[in-house]
């Protein structure tokens, strides 16, 4: 897609990174809004990895774009699952599980993942600033 | 790195984060925000 019509498109298209991080890691315990990530200027945020570190998050996570929910009390299982047991409730974001996408906001919009009550167990996660 | 102090960003250091402090870490033109919560950890048996 030309770069015109990625403007038109609202910066749809290929995501080219200029940052990807290592796994950071928040602590159990952790309540309300526990990760807000701001791309650089002009830039977008792609979250690439989302789990729990341990066993399934009895807490339930919401990720918010802009502050639009765009996922909500999703309850977080373990890095490496393959297979989501009870279905519904529980997304893991990549970390080898084959069927949850990536998930990125537009051009200067702001990612932030939410828990409801402190979470039972470590959360790991990944991603990228670029455009 | 930054923590929030009194609703203003304070240049700060790792050390100086205690247990509910909002941090910000610049990385790649953006920010990693985060709440501080001193880890726990578990002792070999």
């Amino acid at each position: 897609m030309s770069e015109l019509l990625n403007s038109i498109a609202g910066g749809g298209g290929v995501f080219v990174a200029s940052f990807a991080s290592k796994t950071v890691s928040i602590p159990l315990g952790s309540t309300g809004t526990i990760t807000t990530l701001t791309p650089p200027a002009g830039g977008r945020v792609l979250l690439t990895g989302l789990a729990s570190g341990g066993v399934l998050q009895t807490s339930l996570t919401t990720i918010t774009i802009n502050g639009i929910d765009i996922i909500t009390d999703a309850k977080l299982d373990q890095v490496g699952s393959t297979v989501i047991a009870s279905g519904v409730d529980e997304l893991v974001i990549g970390y080898s599980f084959p069927n949850q996408q990536s998930i990125y906001g537009g051009i200067n919009e702001v990612l932030e993942i939410k828990t409801n009550v402190s979470t039972s167990a470590v959360t790991i996660y990944t991603y990228q600033f670029g455009a | 790195m930054q923590k929030l102090i009194d609703g203003l960003w304070v240049e700060c250091v790792y050390e100086d984060l205690i247990d509910g402090d909002l941090y910000k870490i610049s990385v790649g033109g953006g920010w990693q925000q985060q709440t501080f919560i001193t880890p726990i950890i578990e002792e070999a048996v």
